[in-house]
């Protein structure tokens, strides 16, 4: 699974945070594409896997905020 | 999961993530940037029996709550900090002087070693919790006459 997040919205400082705090639910991957980071996850556990992406946005866009 | 598109010259990016952080705990919640100026912003409701065209209508509502509440903090930044600073130092710069004073018709405001203390031989014992502040002298002040047989 993937997630493509913008450089110009999400700060990485923010990204890093949030990655720290999800590393040990699932195996993160991380590189940039132009003005994106991807995210890839791997090895996710079941159960968690339907709301992983989306928990992990939110948290990200609440770790972006305390970085505006 | 309804997706809005917002003008960056309208609402600043920071008004945005402010919004959306109000509605985090019932809504998945996504940005992206998909061209200059324009954000996109996905809402995929937790609840699956929510009405999204009303969550919808909310949040732009918020929005422009939002974007003036930070206006008004922005343009109100300077009289903030002089209120916070004034209160925390004691310090109201370019006042003058006999604004400042206080009115004063009872005398209350003198220190007590001015009205009481008239004898200037007093012994003033100093201990260590003293302490001064701009203009005013905290000192704890108390007579220590020692007599015979006295232990303390």
């Amino acid at each position: 699974m993937e997630i493509k997040i913008n450089k110009n919205i999400y700060k990485e400082k923010g990204l890093k945070n949030t990655i720290k705090c999800y590393k040990h639910l699932v195996k993160i991957d991380l590189r940039e594409e132009g003005d994106y980071f991807v995210v890839k996850m791997i090895d996710m556990g079941r159960g968690v896997e339907k709301v992983i992406k989306d928990e992990f946005c939110n948290y990200l866009l609440f770790e972006t905020s305390k970085c505006l | 999961m309804k997706t809005i598109t917002v003008d960056t010259n309208i609402y600043s990016l920071r008004s945005i993530f402010s919004t959306a952080y109000i509605f985090l705990d019932d809504f998945y919640i996504f940005l992206d940037q998909p061209q200059e100026n324009k954000v996109t912003i996905e809402i995929k409701s937790k609840d699956l029996n929510c009405d999204l065209d009303e969550a919808v209508g909310r949040f732009k509502n918020e929005l422009i709550n939002t974007s003036l509440r930070l206006k008004i903090s922005e343009d109100n930044k300077k009289i903030r900090e002089l209120i916070v600073s004034s209160a925390l130092y004691g310090k109201v710069e370019n006042l003058p002087k006999k604004q400042l004073e206080l009115d004063d018709p009872e005398g209350i405001c003198r220190p007590w070693e001015d009205v009481h203390c008239k004898n200037t031989n007093i012994h003033k014992a100093v201990n260590k919790n003293t302490f001064k502040s701009d203009g005013l002298n905290y000192v704890k002040m108390f007579k220590c006459e020692k007599k015979d047989g006295d232990k303390n």
